[in-house]
């Protein structure tokens, strides 16, 4: 029993070295001269003393623009975020704790807008778009995010309100509290784990996302960095070192909301 | 750009469909990458659930394993096409001195595995996609292990006590219980696979005979490059249609062996 929980946690170590190997080499690479990329290829082959460049990271923001691209996701990704956060919440709140004609057809509709391939909406979304003049601008990709776009986030906050004691609402009627206080005095003060849980995959998923910006987006100062980190790609060969510093760039923002969120994200109380 | 004229053409595009020799091959490319992918995916997800779920620190283990999946982008497409680099890329690099150590101590023929063209080969660029996509399987992780921490310690400390084996625990036990997370998991595993289009585009380049020529990025191309928003509809609708197929009958094919009733109180 005892070995058998070494190897248990021999694996899980093996496993989680395995997991981070493409950022060490990444983080090696970043810091390296081209050449010794090409000649060495793996940290620790060498055997002449270790060089750290690490002008590539002032390469890789100066050749182009990328603090840009980022101060561009930053804005994407905050204000899609802020309108998930706050239209999912309160349609939850109207699918859990409202009673209106058609709700249970209208979750069931919900439900099914979740199997929906996003790739078939992308079409007629871009005729929509282009027909209002939102090509080339970030409405396209924030304006849905305030019209509780994420069904997954919906369905998320209905179950966790409906699973609220009805007492608290029942209170709060008494006191002469409205709909509207109901959800936003009592309702989401008490789902703050909820609400991090949410904010942080709608971030995630707002700064990975890659073919709505490209589909939406076609002057590069205002691209994202996620379709502007190919722009390194385009540049070939030679700029491996950079493409390593510009991508653990880019990758930090989730990196930081994920050790943030993790206790949130990650709560493993089985249900009682 | 952007669509100007709409011109009635009634089931023409719908007709183009069935005559159309690049939407076939791009739908097969999609397919056999979605089989070999989703599978993989399951089993690594598993794996990684079942390898934590009586760890102590569980959280710990937790977001190391689904760190990569919250990092998984751009970037790291980027980092992996470098990874799999056939010439400087560190992972042949690794293969090729295991060749180098093999040669050392009298095994003479070393194969071609040392050195994989990995993206740059017809056969291994869609193996290629599957071996990055191993690599963010935390998302998959989480919602096998919250079926694994359902009550399953009860039901295999029962098994034990009975003498069931390791592998009859797995099998009549583990199995059973996660069927609900593997059913989703696959559904939606297949759902994206299909639709996979990040990996394809960024590395659509390096491949040789269309490998990663596969169905969204071809809806891409009739769209955005060609500018046939009447067909690339069709193409659309009727490949929603297909997956409406799948997800159905999927329903109706498990419907006998996903038990959504397997919890601590049946065996009380």
């Amino acid at each position: 029993m005892n070995r058998h929980h070494h190897s248990a946690t021999t694996a899980r170590f093996a496993v989680a070295l395995v997991l981070s190997g493409p950022i060490l080499w990444a983080a090696w690479a970043s810091h390296q001269p081209i050449d010794r990329i090409f000649a060495n290829g793996s940290p620790g082959s060498g055997t002449d003393a270790p060089s750290w460049q690490w002008s590539n990271y002032r390469d890789a923001v100066t050749r182009l623009p990328l603090l840009r691209f980022v101060a561009n996701s930053v804005v994407i990704t905050t204000a899609a975020t802020l309108g998930t956060v706050l239209s999912t919440s309160l349609a939850g709140f109207a699918f859990a704790r409202l009673r209106w004609r058609g709700r249970r057809l209208w979750h069931v509709v919900l439900l099914a807008t979740m199997m929906l391939p996003g790739q078939v909406l992308l079409i007629g979304q871009f005729f929509v778009f282009s027909r209002l003049g939102w090509v080339n601008t970030y409405k396209p990709l924030i304006v849905p995010a305030w019209l509780a776009a994420s069904s997954l986030a919906v369905l998320v906050f209905r179950e966790f309100f409906r699973a609220v004691p009805r007492s608290y609402v029942d209170a709060a009627r008494l006191d002469g509290a409205t709909d509207w206080q109901v959800y936003w005095e009592i309702m989401l003060p008490m789902s703050r784990p909820v609400v991090a849980a949410v904010a942080a995959m709608t971030a995630v998923y707002h700064w990975q996302t890659f073919l709505p910006p490209l589909v939406y987006l076609s002057d590069y100062q205002g691209y994202p960095v996620s379709v502007g980190l190919r722009m390194y790609q385009a540049m070939e060969g030679s700029w491996a070192n950079l493409i390593m510093a510009a991508s653990l760039i880019a990758m930090l923002p989730p990196l930081v909301v994920v050790l943030v969120a993790h206790r949130v994200l990650v709560d493993h109380r089985p249900p009682s | 750009m952007g669509p100007r004229r709409i011109t009635w053409v009634a089931g023409d595009n719908y007709r183009a469909l069935f005559s159309d020799p690049q939407l076939r091959f791009a739908l097969t490319n999609s397919a056999i990458y979605t089989a070999m992918n989703v599978p993989a995916q399951l089993a690594a997800a598993l794996g990684l659930a079942m390898l934590i779920r009586r760890a102590r620190r569980m959280t710990w283990w937790i977001t190391i394993y689904y760190a990569p999946h919250a990092l998984a982008g751009v970037a790291t497409i980027l980092i992996w096409w470098w990874l799999l680099n056939p010439q400087v890329g560190p992972v042949n690099r690794t293969l090729g001195s295991i060749a180098e150590s093999l040669r050392a101590i009298g095994i003479e023929s070393v194969p071609e595995w040392s050195r994989p063209l990995w993206l740059y080969s017809p056969a291994l660029a869609k193996p290629s996609l599957v071996l990055m996509n191993l690599w963010h399987v935390g998302g998959g992780m989480l919602i096998f292990l919250a079926a694994l921490l359902r009550g399953g310690d009860v039901l295999l400390d029962a098994a034990r006590v009975d003498g069931a084996s390791c592998w009859r625990r797995f099998w009549h036990v583990t199995l059973p219980l996660v069927s609900p997370a593997i059913f989703f998991n696959a559904l939606t595993g297949v759902i994206y696979s299909m639709q996979e289009f990040d990996q394809p585009f960024l590395l659509f380049n390096y491949q040789q005979g269309g490998s990663l020529q596969f169905y969204s990025l071809y809806l891409y191309q009739i769209a955005f490059e060609h500018q046939r928003f009447g067909y690339a509809s069709a193409v659309a609708v009727a490949f929603l249609g297909a997956m409406l197929v799948i997800v159905y009958s999927a329903v109706l094919m498990v419907r006998r062996w996903v038990h959504y009733q397997f919890t601590e109180g049946e065996v009380a």
